[in-house]
């Protein structure tokens, strides 16, 4: 008898998860372009974009639907709101979103040397974005199986005085968004002042100083999971070590708006939620988890520009928020920035945005000269038990391991046991045997050896199984034990395996 | 036992030169103690010349801390600890190199776009060229990968995958990562006379919040950190000013441990040293067993210069890590700093 269970169908069946309500994805853009793309293991993205005169790219409606799954609503729209550019001399301070614009005039036309391997499309009878499928990093990665992370990539370019700043989104067919934005074009700012010690003399250029500065950029996620725009939440996570020296997690649900810093010895990250149920833990809620990952400076400037001092942000939908400084040079009657926005109002069943800060210090070097290199920044939105399980597979099955045919076995009690089975795999996954029914007295290691001496006598039913971690398969056997030897003087102790025997058989498998 | 120096030798090489002429050229193996294992790394810029500019690079230890336990797993040791897990043309898309049935390595081209754009000039599209090798340990398997980009950024990652680590009664299954790397240095071929300078940028809040940049030339070993809000970076170089610049930017959390003192810090500085070549569990006979070891106050006059950079991450059990974890990745950038007189690329346009 030969029989395969799958612990994939058994999570489908019996985990906590619940599938995705059926969503209408919008097939018309309230403003802007469609874009869907759908990939080989299934998931789909379907994104309304446009370029506006301040933030230049303006993504909205972003639907994702799972390999195999329903489509659902991730944010409602995500963009830029401020590129603040700090030099080290404190001299000048750029917002270059409500100074200058990211659109209109500082929208650079694409051509398709831009865009080699993708289409250009287009804004208002302007190239103004490039679309294209870009392959990453490894997705997952098994002995003889591995996926690279496949996305979607759509980008924009602003020239803003010497800066050429490259507006990136990445959709991945596992869920996760990557917003990024590459710095090139040419070095702005110089002096002639070489003493200076706030930039670099480059090379073949002894009469200039180039001033090193930081560029901070701020994103805004209006995030709407799910059918309801107003059933999110939002947690911090994070990890502290208690007297033990036992490292355990800590979760903080936001009630109110708030400005959080980033405390990398705590591994500080932010969970965003769709409708938790009461007391769930957040680590099993579906959502999203932002963790920072490129925390090496951030820009603060307390007096001048206090919404320095935080690096990520919660706060409840306001079209008069729109910028993370300088808002009200365009809404006159609204708040001026970010840290302001956070006004102890309840988050309580509103419609929650959240606003991240990643900053880049950029010290001048030669090599920037003319060609500066693009530099790029960014983060994940990763989702969390937003699938069933690891999206990457759906691409590539598992082939399950295949155990070898085990004849009856005979021996006599006391005999002593040594013999193997074995099994093949075609993913030449790693494999762990197990077995139920053993007579008393004799083990399976996980490696298929048999061994010991049994220590009771009848006629076994012994079921083996061996899984590659994904997939598992088994055989059933009889192992007959004739009394022959008998062990230290018990006597009549067989009646103890029989209803060990009958209550392992009944065990059945559970998740 | 054959010592890892030994097996160093037998490495296969790769040279790959880019539509631009740009060209790294590098000796790479896989090593019974760390894995991935490159020497010799050269690069060319076009109109340059082939210059030296590391002498080594590889892993030098993954940790996984298991929270609900106290005690942390080393992933790199002493041979065995580890194995490698063989290529084939299902996991290595690329050229597969082999060195034995089991020590394979695969390299791979792969497109950098818009590696620079300035307005309505075209943008100029890059390429980079990875090379890898695939660990496991139990259930655990990683690619360490180091791509090499034709402007000569040397960029070490790392992606643990493989089956997801079980949850017991005692922990949700999350665990602190920490990765780190070893980066020996041989500017223009010779690591003797190589400095290693760590650049500050002090926050003056009582003068208008300026940055004064100020330069400290590393003259002994020692660990280092981050300094988030005042800024720091670490540049090697040699005797005429070439150099690479180590930008801490990728660092995200900070490794916390009440047991491994140098797994605090983001980097050392030691000098050369053949036999210390893993951070921690570093197994060689003769030789200390960690960087705590390591750093005992010697001079770098004189000596090659090796930095040992760490990164951290939380993995954090998802559906999405059932029954494969999603991968989770480190990395982080070596940047040419003052290597040539202006962008490689200067001379294309
Ligand atoms: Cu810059």
């Amino acid at each position: 008898m030969l029989k395969q269970l799958s612990l994939l169908s058994c999570l489908m069946l019996c985990s906590w998860f619940n599938l995705a309500q059926a969503q209408n994805v919008a097939l018309e853009c309230q403003s802007g372009e469609l874009i869907t793309q759908e990939f080989e293991n299934g998931a789909q993205w379907n994104i309304c974009w446009e370029s506006r005169i301040r933030e230049n790219l303006i993504l909205s409606d972003i639907y994702y639907t799972p390999p195999e799954g329903e489509p659902s609503l991730v944010l409602s729209e995500a963009r830029l709101s401020q590129l603040h550019v700090a030099y080290d001399d404190s001299d000048v301070t750029y917002n270059d979103i409500t100074q200058f614009g990211l659109g209109g005039g500082y929208l650079v036309d694409l051509t398709t040397e831009d865009c080699p391997i993708g289409e250009l499309l287009i804004s208002q009878t302007r190239p103004a974005a490039c679309k294209w499928l870009a392959t990453g990093e490894d997705n997952f990665r098994m002995r003889n199986r591995a996926s690279s992370a496949h996305s979607l990539n759509l980008f924009s370019v602003s020239q803003v005085g010497a800066y050429a700043y490259i507006i990136s989104w990445l959709f991945y067919d596992d869920g996760v968004i990557e917003p990024q934005i590459g710095a090139s074009g040419a070095l702005q700012r110089s002096s002639a002042v070489l003493t200076l010690p706030f930039g670099r003399v480059l090379q073949g250029d002894a009469d200039t100083l180039w001033l090193s500065h930081t560029h901070n950029y701020y994103w805004h996620l209006d995030f709407d999971l799910g059918e309801s725009a107003t059933d999110d939440v939002v947690a911090e996570s994070r990890f502290e070590f208690d007297e033990n020296g036992i490292r355990q997690q800590q979760s903080t649900l936001l009630t109110t708006e708030a400005a959080l810093q980033i405390d990398p010895q705590s591994a500080t990250a932010w969970h965003i939620l769709d409708n938790p149920a009461a007391g769930e833990s957040i680590n099993r809620s579906r959502g999203y988890i932002i963790e920072p990952t490129r925390y090496g400076h951030r820009l603060v400037r307390e007096e001048t520009e206090p919404y320095t001092e935080f690096d990520f942000f919660v706060t409840v939908a306001n079209d008069c928020e729109r910028f993370a400084s300088q808002n009200a040079r365009f809404n006159p009657d609204c708040k001026n920035h970010v840290l302001e926005y956070v006004d102890d109002e309840s988050l309580v069943g509103q419609d929650l945005v959240v606003w991240h800060r990643v900053s880049f210090h950029h010290v001048p070097r030669s090599e920037d000269q003319r060609h500066m290199h693009t530099h790029w920044d960014g983060f994940l939105i990763e989702p969390t038990n937003i699938h069933v399980s690891s999206p990457a597979l759906n691409g590539l099955p598992n082939q399950a391991p295949q155990l070898d045919a085990i004849s009856t076995q005979s021996h006599r009690r006391g005999d002593s046991i040594d013999w193997h089975t074995h099994a093949s795999d075609a993913d030449n996954d790693q494999l762990a045997f197990s077995a139920t029914g053993l007579p008393n007295g004799i083990l399976l290691s996980s490696d298929g050896t048999f061994s010991g001496t049994a220590t009771e006598y009848g006629d076994f039913t012994v079921v083996v199984s061996v899984s590659d971690g994904i997939d598992v398969s088994e055989r059933t056997f009889d192992w007959n034990i004739t009394p022959g030897k008998r062990s230290s003087g018990a006597l009549g102790y067989s009646w103890v395996p029989l209803v060990l025997l009958l209550v392992s058989r009944r065990r059945g498998r559970d998740c | 036992m054959l010592s890892p120096h030994a097996a160093a030798q037998e490495c296969t090489e790769i040279n790959h030169t880019f539509a631009s002429g740009a060209n790294w050229q590098l000796c790479a193996n896989v090593n019974s103690e760390h894995g991935l294992s490159l020497t010799d790394l050269h690069y060319f810029a076009p109109g340059d010349s082939s210059r030296q500019v590391l002498e080594a690079l590889h892993p030098a230890q993954i940790i996984m801390m298991h929270h609900g336990k106290s005690n942390v797993d080393m992933l790199l040791g002493k041979p065995g600890l580890h194995k490698p897990v063989a290529l084939n043309n299902k996991t290595c898309e690329g050229t597969l190199h082999t060195i034995s049935d089991t020590h394979t390595v695969c390299s791979i081209v792969r497109p950098l776009p818009l590696l620079a754009k300035y307005s309505s000039r075209r943008a100029l599209q890059g390429e980079a060229i990875d090379v890898f090798a695939v660990s496991e340990h139990e259930s655990l398997i990683w690619r360490s990968n180091v791509r090499l980009s034709e402007d000569g950024r040397i960029i070490p990652s790392i992606s643990l995958s493989g089956l997801r680590p079980s949850i017991t009664t005692s922990t949700d299954g999350s665990a602190t990562l920490q990765t780190s790397w070893r980066m020996a240095f041989a500017l223009n071929g010779d690591g003797s006379n190589d400095r290693v300078e760590q650049f500050d940028f002090p926050l003056n809040r009582n003068a208008g919040n300026r940055r004064a940049m100020e330069i400290k030339a590393i003259n002994t070993e020692s660990f280092a950190s981050v300094q988030r809000d005042d800024f720091r970076g670490w540049r090697v170089l040699d005797e005429d000013g070439d150099g690479y610049y180590l930008d801490p930017q990728n660092s995200g959390y900070q490794m916390v441990s009440s047991t491994l003192n140098w797994a605090k810090f983001d980097l050392a500085i030691t000098a050369y040293n053949a036999c210390e070549q893993l951070a921690d569990n570093n197994q060689a006979d003769a030789c200390d067993n960690n960087l705590d070891a390591f750093i005992s106050g010697e001079s770098l006059e004189g000596r090659a210069p090796v930095l040992w950079y760490s990164q951290s991450r939380i993995f954090r059990p998802r559906t999405e890590d059932n029954p494969v974890m999603s991968s989770l990745h480190t990395s982080f950038e070596l940047l040419p700093f003052e290597w040539t007189a202006s962008s490689p690329f200067e001379a294309l346009e």
